[in-house]
């Protein structure tokens, strides 16, 4: 049994008369540890797909399995608990507090959680000793990312999501942030889901989904990942 | 035709940012509303006023005189040039007694021209004796149309008796009734008048005018107590003086003249009385005199009367006696002849004959008439030849020869011839001649006693005689005699007579003496009665002319104060309002503006010129404004003055309501609220304008991040949890924000503390006044001269002090004056506590103590004169020696000395007690009252009750006040905190995202709204006891003064629903938050 199972998953948004489906009968697996990237053009369903697996929206029909539980008919409260605990979550804008300096950033993600990592210690797996103290704002968009992930894995989530993750970063600091999320993977064993619609980092996942309109197109599973550093687009 | 997109997107944003627009449209609402409507409750009040007065045709100017007023003084006021109208009329204070009470009540003529009153229920009256009161004397007597009052010896009036036939309603009394009565001061009974009462000219029996009402020209047109109008009545006012002078001297030259013709008619009148009196005494002396000499001359004739009448009894006596003594004699006499008869008789024994038998026939036989039987009689009867000589007799006289037979008889002696003569041849010669023989015989015999008889005759006759003497003088003794009664009794009806005229002389002589003392000492009376007129006549009041304006009118001037406060109070009141609205609706603005940086930018770009991108938020402000605040104005220029005016009704009675429609207010509200609101929105704008297109389309920059100073004091910040220290962060990062809510939540504290502290001001004067100063729980008026010391030593009380109270003014103001009996025990009565240290004052001599308000007023200190007029207008000037806290009216107090050398003669007509057991006060009150010792008593517990009733009508301006704060402060925090979570909503969702709780979510937001509502809070009770200080001044009454403390309560109540209010305006949020789309996290930044 995989670790996360999509099972004909509908999701269906009303907008008063009209009916959006953006999700279409939508099945996937992922196994544990993996690397997925999640590829598609806008509007395909890989945020809505996100959404649903980051506890933040929940499904019309279908059925979601994490690490064997049902995530399925989740109530809010349980949604809340599986967001603190389970999902640790990277944004395009990062998402900063901005009055909070790094460290603090990443302890107010840790103070909800039982079972979380060493804030510092993870600052400075991503390569931010030396900054912890600093604002957001005193930050370059790749340290305040980096600021992210740490506030992300810091966690210990069981999934690290990741929307857009190089979306508002130039080309350097972007793979930079994808290499750190590819060790994040490779070393911590942390299942990672990148969304993305830059087609050129599919190499670096071990299974690609990709979607259009609201369905799943294609799942190819690749045995043999690309080091991100091999990757040039 | 081109369309204007800029207006399509200005208009949809109203729709799409409905509650900021709504916001915006609230506040614009109640800044304007409450200005307006505020602004506008004064000039409503003031147009209510003259419109009511103006329709009553009231007056602007009221003359009174000492002396009255006169026909030629209404023509003298007529002609000034500022007169419109002048009309005489009358009034007069009067004791009305109704059942049990007694109450003082104004009494004024009808007038149809000036001051029209309206009867409300009944008829006018029309006869002299019918009146209308006001319906409040009804009520508090439990009088009915239809009763009737009666006036306490009153010559002002034609009847005593009046009749009630309706109730009526005055302009010249504007104040409610529904709290309590008093129409103004007076020299009767309580000094206070009671009620106004009105009875048709015809009841008035007085010859003068009491009062002229004028109104000037033009002045109607004026509103009352505007500028205008003041300057036309002073103008007025200033031509009345002119003529005031000459008209007093004529006055006092008329009454003068007119008293001193009456007291030199009734000196003239009285004179020329007392002279006809004094004759007609005189007249009666003289005759009196007459009838003394009369009198006496009757005396005198009488006694010389009496002393003929004794002589004559005397006189008569003597006579009497002589006849007694006749009588005798006679009697005498007669005894004397009676016993010879008897005598004689005894010798007669043989005749058949008794002597006075014989004495005739003896006459007879000398008249030769004596017949046979005589002859046969004069033959004793024991002769011897008796029988013989009676038949020879016969036998004589059978012969005829009777005569010689006689001749014998008479002549024995010549028997031989007489026998010779007779022939002898005669038959029987021979017995004849011896019969003659023996006749002569017996004849001898016969001659014998003939002689005796004679003498015996004679005797008789003598005495006869002399008996018939003595009955002659007898008779006419008697006669005498009677003539003598007659004259006795003449003269003692004479004396009677005499002596009724006597007392009847003393009689008149007694009354006389009596007219006569009378007629002095009713000349002298008369005399001191004229001299005591001419002295009065000296005494003639000073002929002073009172001018009054209607601001004289307390009731008037009163309602302008009142007015005035609501004026003063809208210039404090709705500026906090504005200033909060005009706050909120910045940051609401700026925020939108912030927002709208990226489409600004597009705009921009796009090559819109600055001015079509600030038409947008102009049209969006300026639509909210403008119909907010047309919204608001309608609402504040009808409710608001309407829901005041109500309030109002309560302490005045006009009937008429009309709104000012001057929309001056409403131009100036929505200028304000325009230009302000506007104007914010226009400098938010600039300040983004002034940015480039490229710096536009790039998201601001978030607020950064920065340390704050506590974090330099690490054992204070590493002792507060991490997400407290977001929160002081936080509060750090959105200053303007953060600024602008602790000035919202101040003004809504501060104006919700206000409507407490105005009402704590008020509510607690009564427990003040009646509980810490005036210690006592009754006072009685009481009548006049009465020994309060055996009245009041009862034992249901444990404390009582005897006062004179006194009215009069202090400047305008009117002031009691409170004199005690005593100053032992005046602390258990009345407490003199200084105002500035709370010392107990005592009064000394020549020195007064007044009270706190009326120094303030009056601009008076310890130390200062004060200038004060007694209720009979002397002025007096007296030092203050101290000021003492009280709330309720204005006092002097003074002890007994300083008011007796001071003002005028004391006795206590106002006692002060307190009782034993509370329960008997009034039982012990109405004793005082039926017993007639006091007019009437009022118990402190009544008067707490009725001022608590003002009291309640206070509650409703509270209760409106924060209403409004509460509307205000919801609108501020509910439109923070919009802003707020608006700003915030990423971080919001990231936060979600990162598995908060809603909790956890709320509690990061609302703990910065909960401690700036605390900020808010504490600067917002400190700000509002400032402002509720200010407003104090503004609204604070002229005879009251309000309690410059609130109570703790209030700032507990102000604080707790600003608490409240932030609770559901964060319950709110939290439905908002809970609202906020994670999704949001991931868009980008617009």
């Amino acid at each position: 049994m995989a670790y996360i199972e999509f099972k004909n998953v509908n999701k269906i948004y009303k907008m008063g008369e009209v009916e959006i489906k953006a999700l279409n009968k939508t099945s996937f697996e992922i196994n544990r540890g993996e690397l997925v990237v999640i590829l598609g053009p806008s509007g395909a369903g890989k945020t809505t797909c996100l959404n649903i697996l980051g506890g933040m929206d929940t499904l019309t029909s279908g059925k979601v399995l994490v690490d064997g539980k049902d995530i399925t008919n989740y109530k809010e409260k349980d949604l809340i608990l599986y967001r603190r605990n389970d999902i640790g979550f990277v944004f395009q804008f990062y998402n900063l507090v901005q009055n909070l300096t790094a460290l603090e950033n990443v302890e107010l993600a840790v103070q909800l959680c039982k079972d979380h990592l060493d804030p510092k210690t993870i600052l400075n797996k991503v390569g931010l000793k030396s900054r912890i103290d600093n604002f957001p704002s005193q930050l370059s968009g790749g340290e305040q990312q980096r600021v992210a992930i740490a506030r992300a894995i810091a966690k210990n989530p069981k999934l690290l999501l990741c929307d857009e993750p190089t979306g508002a970063l130039d080309y350097k600091t972007g793979k930079q942030i994808l290499k750190l999320l590819e060790e994040t993977c490779r070393k911590e064993k942390m299942t990672v889901v990148i969304i993305t619609h830059n087609a050129a980092i599919a190499p670096m996942a071990d299974k690609l989904i990709k979607f259009k309109n609201g369905a799943v197109e294609e799942i190819i599973t690749n045995k043999k990942p690309k080091s991100i550093d091999e990757i040039e687009w | 035709m081109k369309k204007n997109r800029i207006k399509t997107t200005s208009v949809r944003e109203i729709k799409s940012s409905f509650k900021r627009f709504l916001s915006l449209l609230v506040m614009s609402l109640l800044g304007v509303g409450v200005f307006v409507g505020i602004s506008m409750a004064a000039p409503d009040m003031m147009k209510s006023l003259d419109t009511y007065y103006d329709e009553a045709n009231y007056y602007d100017i009221k003359l009174i005189s000492t002396l009255g007023l006169t026909e030629e003084d209404v023509l003298a006021v007529g002609k000034l040039e500022g007169v419109d109208k002048v009309v005489g009329t009358f009034s007069k204070d009067v004791l009305v007694k109704e059942k049990d009470n007694e109450s003082v009540v104004k009494v004024l003529a009808i007038n149809d021209k000036l001051n029209k009153v309206s009867i409300e229920k009944g008829k006018a009256p029309t006869k002299a004796n019918e009146l209308v009161v006001e319906e409040a004397m009804l009520k508090r007597n439990n009088l009915k149309i239809g009763d009737e009052i009666t006036f306490s010896n009153d010559d002002t009036f034609k009847n005593d008796k009046f009749k009630i036939v309706g109730t009526v309603k005055s302009p010249l009394y504007i104040s409610s009734t529904t709290t309590y009565n008093n129409r103004g001061n007076t020299n009767l009974g309580t000094g206070k008048i009671d009620y106004y009462a009105y009875v048709s000219e015809s009841s008035f029996n007085i010859d003068y005018y009491t009062e002229l009402y004028v109104t000037v020209k033009r002045a109607k047109e004026k509103e009352t107590n505007s500028e205008d109008y003041n300057d036309l009545i002073d103008n007025t006012l200033d031509e009345i003086k002119e003529i005031q002078k000459n008209r007093e001297d004529v006055r006092y030259e008329e009454i003068y003249n007119e008293i001193n013709d009456e007291i030199n008619k009734e000196e003239e009148e009285g004179l020329n009385k007392f002279l006809l009196y004094k004759n007609e005494l005189d007249s009666a002396k003289s005759k009196l005199q007459n009838g003394k000499y009369t009198l006496d001359q009757t005396k005198k004739l009488l006694d010389n009367s009496l002393v003929l009448l004794e002589n004559n009894k005397i006189k008569l006596d003597k006579g009497k006696n002589e006849l007694d003594l006749a009588k005798e004699k006679l009697d005498k006499a007669k005894t004397e002849i009676d016993q010879n008869i008897n005598l004689f008789n005894e010798k007669l024994e043989n005749y058949n004959i008794t002597f006075d038998e014989l004495v005739i026939i003896l006459e007879k036989l000398e008249n030769n008439e004596v017949a046979k039987e005589d002859i046969i009689k004069l033959i004793p009867t024991d002769a011897e030849n008796y029988d013989q000589i009676i038949i020879i007799i016969d036998k004589i006289y059978e012969l005829g020869i009777d005569q010689k037979l006689i001749e014998i008889i008479n002549n024995p002696e010549k028997i031989d011839e007489i026998i010779a003569s007779i022939p002898e041849d005669s038959p029987y010669y021979e017995d004849i001649v011896e019969g003659l023989n023996y006749v002569k015989e017996n004849i001898l015999k016969l001659d014998e006693l003939k002689e005796k008889v004679n003498l015996l005759v004679k005797a008789k006759e003598d005495y006869e005689e002399r008996l018939n003497k003595y009955n002659d003088s007898l008779n006419q003794y008697k006669e005498n005699y009677k003539l003598y009664e007659t004259a006795y009794n003449e003269y003692d009806s004479g004396k009677q007579e005499y002596s009724k005229a006597l007392v009847t002389y003393n009689n008149n002589l007694n009354l006389y003496n009596n007219n006569l003392k009378e007629y002095y000492e009713s000349r002298s009376f008369f005399e001191t009665e004229i001299t005591n007129a001419k002295k009065k006549l000296e005494e003639i009041p000073e002929s002073k002319w009172y001018i009054y304006d209607r601001l004289d009118n307390s009731e008037y001037s009163n309602y302008i104060n009142d007015s005035n406060s609501i004026a003063n109070l809208s210039k404090v009141f709705p500026s906090i309002f504005f200033i909060v609205a005009v706050l909120i609706s910045l940051i609401s603005m700026s925020r939108m503006v912030e927002d709208d940086r990226m489409q600004i930018g597009t705009l921009k770009s796009l090559g819109f010129s600055n001015k079509h991108i600030r038409l947008k938020y102009l049209l969006y402000s300026g639509i909210a404004t403008l119909l907010g605040g047309i919204l608001g104005s309608l609402l504040g220029f009808y409710l608001l003055p309407m829901y005041i005016w109500n309030i109002y009704k309560m302490l005045f009675d006009v009937p008429i309501f009309v709104i000012d429609y001057d929309i001056t207010y409403i131009i100036i509200g929505l200028l304000l609220a325009v230009i302000c609101i506007c104007g914010t929105t226009l400098l938010t704008v600039k300040k983004v304008l002034k940015e480039k297109p490229s710096d536009l389309m790039r998201p601001k920059a978030p607020a950064k991040g920065k340390r704050v100073i506590l974090e330099k004091m690490p054992f204070i910040w590493n002792n507060i949890s991490f997400s407290n220290k977001v929160t002081i962060r936080n509060l750090f990062r959105y200053k303007k924000r953060v600024l602008m809510t602790v000035v919202g939540i101040l003004g809504c504290t501060s104006l919700m503390l206000a409507g407490f502290g105005i009402r704590d001001a008020i509510v607690d004067i009564p427990k003040t006044q009646y509980g810490s100063i005036f210690k006592f729980d009754d006072m009685a008026y009481m009548k006049e001269n009465k020994d309060i010391h055996s009245i009041f030593n009862d034992e249901s009380i444990s404390l009582y002090l005897g006062t004179k109270m006194d009215t009069g003014l202090a400047g305008k103001y009117s002031i009691n004056i409170f004199v005690p009996e005593s100053t032992d025990n005046l602390s258990d009565i009345v407490e003199l506590k200084s105002i500035e240290n709370g010392k107990k004052l005592e009064l000394e001599d020549n020195k007064i103590i007044i009270s706190d308000k009326l120094s303030q007023l009056t601009k008076t200190k310890v130390g200062d004169k004060l200038l004060l007029t007694d209720s009979n207008n002397v002025r007096h000037e007296l030092v203050i020696s101290g000021i003492c806290e009280n709330y309720v009216g204005h006092y002097i107090f003074m002890n007994k000395e300083t008011y007796e050398k001071n003002i005028g003669k004391y006795d206590n007509n106002v006692v002060y007690y307190k009782m034993k057991d509370l329960d008997k006060e009034e039982e012990f009150s109405s004793k005082i009252i039926e017993d007639k010792n006091a007019m009437s008593v009022i118990s402190v517990s009544s008067t707490m009750k009725t001022v608590d009733d003002m009291l309640k009508s206070l509650d409703s301006v509270v209760v409106i006040l924060i209403f409004l704060s509460a509307a205000l402060s919801f609108v501020v925090l509910y439109n923070l905190s919009y802003i707020n979570i608006n700003e915030r909503k990423r971080e919001i969702a990231t936060l979600k995202v990162l598995g908060f709780t809603h909790k956890e979510v709320d509690n990061y937001i609302t703990k910065e709204t909960i401690i700036l509502t605390i900020i808010g809070i504490v600067l917002g009770l400190m700000f509002g006891t400032y402002l509720t200080g200010v407003i104090v001044d503004t609204v604070e009454i002229e005879s009251v003064r309000f309690i410059r403390n609130i109570n703790l309560i209030s700032f507990i109540i102000s604080s707790v629903m600003t608490i409240f209010f932030t609770i559901v305006v964060n319950v709110i949020t939290h439905f908002t938050l809970k609202k906020i789309d994670m999704i949001e996290s991931l868009k980008s930044v617009e």
